[in-house]
């Protein structure tokens, strides 16, 4: 009896190493952990899932949320940001995203812009760069079509005089927007992850200290050289801090 | 007005005219006898007619310390005679006590160099560096109390590293200034240094004279020990000169240059003498947490709670308060706590400097929050100070707290404490997991790949190719002849298809009808002409005329005429001529048709 139970056992081990190699187990297990309060078991398991290559926004939120209750803030919008970079039009994501920012050290203080500016910059944030992309193809052959109606078929009706200036306001609107989105998704972004860290004039310890960020800071990073980013804050702030202090997105 | 300007044109001219003649160069000073403390000032004048004068070379002069206190240039018409004038002033302050020369002073004109006269002049040594109360006073004894002079001390001669000193500078003014001195503070290095406002201003009378003093105070903390340099201060001011301006002779006023009276004055440099201060060395037997406060300190921490839900943030405050160098305190180390994330929220000082000491509040505040629930202990504090009026060392410890942690459900597990300036938002917390995992596809966004350009392209293409279409939709009906050209062959194809038909089934004379009219009928249509016409000599004239080959022209007269005695003249013939006919008419319309007939038929609307 104790022979076959061995067996037994000895067969059932491939299945529990399957179970624990498929990254819907080990999501479902991260998540368990989480519910249980044990955050850091939680934060290894989702880890363990994005080392083993699985690519999901979910994954990266929930890590998000981990981090956060764990009082990790840096890594907890880091997070946030990788996750809305996958699925930018998660709403849960954005909202936790703005939740942790309120925990930032550094208040830089929101850059107020042009609203008509606002009109191209949000509608990439609120559609997402993919719909954004059909949209404009979408707005474009109607554009074509009302000008092939007007001027080709000579179509002259009100219905079609209005088409045709509706299309082809939106396609600068759309087309400006998934431009300047464009733009955006271009630009090397980081979070700070270490507790602080000093903003040096130049790529190294023997620089002047010019002013000081906290874990959880958002900058664009401007430039990298040996182990150093010279990152651009909002306000207009530049200076150079460890790469190890620093996440990118 | 317009005569001031139209004189002093003329002037300018009659400079320039004679410019470099009559040069003369010498200098001169004020005083040739000056005590070791005192200044002199050297006038180096340039008269004549010269314009761009450069500046005159001063020799080394290491028994003195050379200020310069600016030029100034003078036009005089006397006697119809123009001269001009250029001074250049210094001041010059000795360093040695001795009898000087100094040398001739050069300056180079149109490559001609010009030389002053050599000037002797004679430092007395300084009278006692007594302090200057007692200065003004044997002065005022002996009549020779100075206008201005200044004058720095320290509260203390020795002091103990991290403790304060006060450096006081006064300056005496005893006679009208012409703009605010310009104070140049004296070299401070290794002190930490912080200004002690306010500054104090009041009058004093010394000897027979009323001073107005003004004294600005400086903290200093010496960061080393040993035996430390206070530099000499240094005032730069301008005073009225009436005494130079009028001399001792009255009647000297007419020949001064009145401008003058109205000048910024004579300048003075004021220096004060450099201090010295014995910085001793902390004593041994430093406490372990001891981080440099050097003063009297006290130690208070307060914790806002003592007990809470796991996951929740406590604020553990520490102040420290007292007199010192209270900016550079800093905090105590907070002992490790298990089971707790700690994280700073920031530090706050309430400095003052009341009674010229540095004084004041520093607080820290720490964020506790506890992962897991359980009964915790935070460890006392401790903070050291040297005490300096008992000089020890002394130590001030904190309670330790108790913290109880219960676990807290969902809505309680807020990680973070809320940072200042807070925006509100309607969200009291971070909203739940995510229970599907799905996968998100890397990378890349409809625009970035190239099928974007396609779609945005193709439509494009499109539209040109519908634009086409109509335009030459539009010419077949409103241009017959284009029509009647481009449909010629397509027409007559269908003809030929019907005639094709008749071959067996039908009457001979339809199927010659039908092939006639196929091949005239096009040859109508190519030609804009009415089809009844292609029997005459005039068509044949006119395909001649279009450089068809002949053999087709002759061809095609061939099958008409054929058709037409076979229609009227009764002629029958067999099947298979019939259809060789027909295929023979089918070649002639396809090698017709690869011929030109654009461009060649007029074409009308």
């Amino acid at each position: 009896m104790k022979k076959l139970l061995s067996i037994a056992a000895i067969c059932s081990l491939p299945s529990l190493a399957l179970a624990q190699e498929d990254p819907a187990e080990i999501f479902r297990a991260a998540n368990q952990a989480y519910d249980q309060k044990s955050f850091s078991t939680a934060v290894d398991q989702y880890q363990t899932l994005l080392e083993k290559g699985t690519l999901s926004a979910a994954v990266y939120y929930n890590l998000g949320n981990a981090y956060f209750r764990l009082g990790n803030l840096g890594e907890a919008i880091w997070c946030y940001r990788k996750a809305l970079k996958l699925n930018p039009t998660d709403k849960e994501t954005e909202e936790n995203l703005e939740f942790a920012r309120l925990y930032q050290v550094d208040k830089i203080g929101e850059q107020k812009s042009f609203f008509l500016l606002l009109l191209f910059t949000s509608l990439p944030r609120v559609l997402g760069l993919g719909l954004l992309s059909w949209l404009v193809t979408l707005v474009w052959w109607l554009a074509l079509a009302s000008l092939l109606l007007f001027f080709v078929y000579r179509k002259r009706s009100k219905i079609i005089k209005t088409l045709m200036l509706a299309t082809l306001l939106l396609l600068v609107w759309f087309g400006s927007s998934l431009w300047s989105g464009a733009k955006a998704e271009e630009k090397k972004v980081g979070v700070v992850l270490a507790g602080q860290a000093e903003a040096k004039s130049g790529p190294g310890e023997d620089y002047l200290s010019l002013f000081t960020v906290h874990q959880g800071l958002e900058c664009e990073v401007e430039e990298e050289r040996a182990d150093w980013y010279l990152i651009y804050v909002s306000n207009g702030s530049r200076g150079w801090i460890p790469a190890r202090a620093l996440g990118l997105i | 007005m317009r005569r001031s300007l139209t004189f002093t044109l003329f002037l300018l001219a009659l400079t320039l005219g004679a410019q470099g003649q009559n040069v003369k160069f010498y200098a001169n000073l004020d005083r040739t006898q000056i005590q070791l403390d005192e200044q002199v000032a050297l006038t180096v004048s340039l008269e004549g007619e010269v314009q761009a004068v450069p500046r005159p070379v001063l020799p080394q002069l290491n028994q003195f310390i050379i200020y310069e206190a600016g030029r100034s240039q003078n036009f005089s018409y006397v006697n119809g005679q123009v001269s001009s004038s250029i001074n250049f002033n210094y001041v010059l302050m000795p360093k040695l006590a001795g009898k000087f020369t100094i040398p001739p002073i050069e300056i180079q004109l149109e490559g001609k160099t010009y030389r002053t006269n050599p000037l002797e002049i004679t430092v007395a040594s300084s009278r006692s560096r007594k302090e200057p109360l007692q200065k003004g006073k044997a002065e005022s004894q002996r009549g020779q109390i100075p206008d201005l002079w200044i004058e720095t001390s320290l509260d203390r001669d020795t002091a103990y590293v991290g403790q304060q000193v006060t450096l006081t500078l006064k300056f005496y003014q005893g006679v009208r200034l012409f703009q605010n001195p310009e104070y140049a503070p004296p070299s401070l290095t290794g002190f930490w240094t912080e200004d002690l406002p306010p500054q104090k201003k009041y009058y004093q009378t010394i000897g027979n004279r009323r001073y107005y003093i003004q004294e600005i105070k400086t903290a200093l903390f010496p960061a080393t020990s040993g035996r430390k340099t206070i530099g000499a201060a240094e005032l730069k001011c301008r005073v009225e000169d009436l005494e130079s301006f009028f001399g001792r002779d009255p009647f000297s006023l007419f020949d001064q240059d009145l401008t003058q009276l109205f000048s910024q004055g004579k300048p003075k440099i004021l220096r004060s003498k450099p201090l010295s201060l014995e910085v001793l060395s902390l004593p041994p037997g430093q406490p372990e947490n001891f981080s440099g406060a050097v003063g009297k300190f006290s130690l208070k921490t307060e914790l806002d709670k003592s007990e809470v839900e796991a996951g929740q943030p406590l604020t553990l405050r520490i102040t420290i308060s007292g007199v010192g160098n209270i900016k550079s305190v800093t905090a105590p180390v907070i002992p490790e706590l298990a089971g707790f994330r700690t994280y700073n929220s920031g530090n706050s000082e309430n400095i003052s400097k009341a009674d010229y000491k540095l004084q004041g509040t520093k607080t820290f505040e720490q964020i506790l929050i506890p992962k897991e629930p359980g009964s915790f202990i935070v460890s006392p504090l401790e903070f050291s100070y040297f005490d300096v009026s008992e000089k020890k060392y002394k130590t001030w410890r904190s309670p330790s707290y108790t913290i109880t942690v219960r676990s807290g459900g969902p809505s309680s597990m807020v990680s973070l404490p809320l940072a200042e300036n807070q925006i509100t938002n309607k969200i009291k917390d971070i909203h739940y997991l995510k229970t599907q995992l799905g996968h998100s596809k890397k990378g890349s966004y409809l625009y970035q790949s190239r099928w974007f350009l396609v779609m945005q392209s193709v439509p494009i293409l499109a539209l040109v190719l519908l634009w086409r279409r109509q335009a030459l939709q539009d010419r077949l009906l409103g241009d017959r002849a284009y029509a009647r050209l481009k449909l010629a062959y397509k027409n007559a194809c269908k003809q030929l298809a019907l005639a094709r038909h008749n071959l067996t089934s039908g009457k001979q004379s339809e199927y010659y009808a039908l092939l006639q009219k196929g091949l005239a009928g096009y040859l109508a249509d190519k030609l804009n002409l009415d089809s009844t016409a292609v029997f005459t000599a005039e068509v044949v004239a006119q395909l001649q005329g279009r450089s068809l080959p002949e053999s087709q022209i002759q061809l095609a007269t061939s099958i008409l005429q054929e058709c037409e005695q076979a229609r009227f003249g009764g002629a029958s013939r067999d099947k298979n001529y019939r259809l060789r006919l027909l295929e023979e008419a089918e070649t002639l319309l396809k090698n017709l048709e690869k011929h030109k007939w654009d461009g060649q038929v007029k074409t009308k609307a």
